[in-house]
């Protein structure tokens, strides 16, 4: 039986440019800046003011309804791409042009970027924190748990 | 993407393999952000030179090894070090090197050496009406805003590669019609004595940017504002949310008018602003609950950095007295150097202040480690500090700050502020 997904349009194309299959959602509900909200070090969430304090964002499929804040923004990126603690997906409510940047010079510095993805918050709603996520190039977003369980 | 030949022609290899390589992302960028064509630019401020780890150093030296120039005037915002003041920042001796190295290499690309996230206090001020390229929120906020230049948020690597190729994405806020105003802040209830509080102007742009985002909007009964004030309002507007331009009616240059400010169109959107937002904007800055008396750890100021003026007021208000508690006052090397015949940075120095040039405490290690309860009257340190330092935070004024700094405890004023 055929499993329906999402659509959800590339911004920039992942590097190299293949399908994810069972990343971990991280869907964030309120606005987040990379820099200052990102340890570039441990890959993780920092404000203590936040409920997703400590999460990790290396390997998950990271939804991001706000970005705010700095223009480092793309530094802080590139850093987790450079130290492989990069989320596996980043799927924005709008194309931003910043986190965009540090998947595009990863890219070019020859280093493993994630795709920057483009969801609507309304559609990002659909899914919740934890499940496992496909995404395949040409742009179909699956939950992984409910191709399982029709299966 | 419409490239016209000179573009084609960096894309394709003409100016070297750095200019090419500037080009690719740009293009890219560009792309991305729907621009069809570029625009030329006149000059660029780069953000790009903090180092956030080694891979934006990588980076750099890939495009200086490859040949890359700048190819319009450039400034420097801040980078991880102090270079005027060795030792001042508690960087560990790998990250130093990687540090000092992407500074190095921003240099060698052919930017001027300003380290400072105030360009346009150190000469870098461009005409209203032209298109530049500038990154760091405060200073993207500063020249749109108050100078009248054209530039949207350049994130690193895309304002080097706006310098190096010159030119920019034509998209956003360097088309005019994305520079009218949609939302007006009517803040005549407001009383005027409030404007008269210099820590008005942060807590008004802490408010802004949670209350506007993105969006432009227009201010209209604040009196008429310093361009220190102006400072201090865009730096937390821009941290707060992501404002990268705003108007005050009757003060800065593309708002003489309300009608001219808003295009000759009705506002969108009409938001009263009273002290009770301000008040809750206020308490928003704060992580730390202390009472008067009760003991803090340090006093920052600085962010963005001070001006002469703003530096020869901390001087005279400090007089003779001695900090108890270090005050860091975060500033440009060359604001110092218009101070060097007044005496005053060595002045203050004696005195227990902590000169801070070329950096800033929240982008690099310059606090004590351990953390403890920072003082500050800077919405933008507010806005960074318990994330980036360890610190917990208590806002406050100017003289606040200083007299918590003299007497190594919180010293808060009488006023409505605090009883409310």
């Amino acid at each position: 039986m055929r499993v329906s997904g999402m659509r959800v349009e590339r911004i920039v194309a992942g590097s190299p440019d293949r399908d994810i299959a069972g990343a971990p959602a991280l869907v964030l509900k309120e606005p987040i800046s990379f820099w200052g909200g990102v340890s570039p070090v441990s890959g993780r969430l920092t404000d203590p003011r936040s409920r997703y304090h400590q999460r990790s964002l290396a390997g998950v499929a990271l939804f991001i309804r706000e970005l705010r804040g700095s223009s480092s923004g793309s530094s802080v990126l590139l850093e987790l791409i450079y130290r492989r603690l990069a989320p596996a997906a980043i799927i924005l409510d709008a194309p931003d042009a910043i986190l965009a940047l540090g998947a595009i010079v990863g890219r070019e510095m020859g280093w493993h970027s994630p795709p920057i993805l483009r969801l609507s918050a309304a559609e990002q709603d659909l899914i919740d924190d934890g499940v496992s996520i496909a995404i395949t190039r040409d742009g179909w977003l699956r939950i992984g748990d409910i191709a399982q369980s029709q299966e | 993407m419409n490239l016209d030949s000179h573009e084609r022609g960096l894309l394709e290899g003409a100016a070297g393999e750095g200019a090419a390589l500037a080009m690719r992302v740009l293009v890219e960028s560009a792309r991305v952000l729907g621009a069809t064509r570029l625009v030329p630019i006149r000059s660029a401020h780069i953000d790009g030179c903090l180092y956030h780890g080694d891979s934006g150093t990588l980076f750099a030296e890939r495009l200086v090894g490859l040949g890359a120039r700048v190819a319009v005037p450039t400034t420097l915002n801040v980078g991880a070090l102090d270079l005027l003041h060795g030792g001042r920042t508690r960087l560990e001796p790998a990250a130093r090197s990687m540090a000092h190295r992407l500074m190095a290499a921003h240099i060698a690309m052919g930017a001027r050496q300003t380290w400072t996230c105030a360009p346009y206090q150190a000469g870098h001020r461009p005409a209203a009406g032209e298109d530049v390229a500038w990154g760091e929120s405060n200073a993207v906020a500063f020249c749109n805003s108050v100078l009248g230049a054209r530039t949207n948020r350049y994130g690193d690597f895309l304002d080097i590669c706006a310098a190096i190729t010159g030119r920019a994405p034509r998209t956003g806020l360097h088309l005019p019609e994305n520079r009218l105003a949609r939302i007006l802040i009517d803040a005549t209830a407001v009383p005027q004595s409030f404007w008269r509080n210099d820590i008005a102007f942060p807590i008004l742009g802490a408010w802004l940017g949670r209350t506007v985002g993105q969006q432009v909007a227009a201010i209209e009964g604040i009196g008429h504002p310093t361009e220190d004030q102006l400072k201090a309002l865009g730096a937390a507007a821009a941290s707060s949310g992501s404002v990268g331009l705003f108007h005050v009616i009757g003060v800065t240059p593309e708002a003489s008018s309300r009608s001219i400010a808003f295009g000759n169109l009705p506002p969108e959107r009409i938001i009263s602003l009273d002290l009770k937002a301000l008040a809750t904007a206020r308490a928003s800055l704060s992580t730390a609950n202390r009472i008067a008396g009760e003991p803090i750890d340090a006093v920052a100021i600085g962010s963005p950095h001070l001006s002469s003026e703003e530096l020869r007021t901390l001087d005279r208000l400090l007089g003779e007295r001695q900090c108890e508690k270090p005050l860091y006052a975060c500033t440009g090397r060359h604001a110092v150097e218009a101070l060097r015949e007044e005496g005053i940075g060595e002045r203050l120095s004696h005195r227990g202040v902590i000169v801070v040039t070329d950096t800033c405490i929240v982008v690099t290690p310059v606090l004590p480690a351990g953390g403890g309860v920072l003082v500050t009257n800077s919405g933008k340190f507010a806005h960074y500090a318990p994330q980036n330092t360890g610190y917990e935070v208590i806002f406050a004024t100017l003289q606040e700050c200083i007299e918590s700094a003299v007497q190594g405890s919180l010293q808060l004023d009488a006023g409505e502020w605090h009883e409310s």
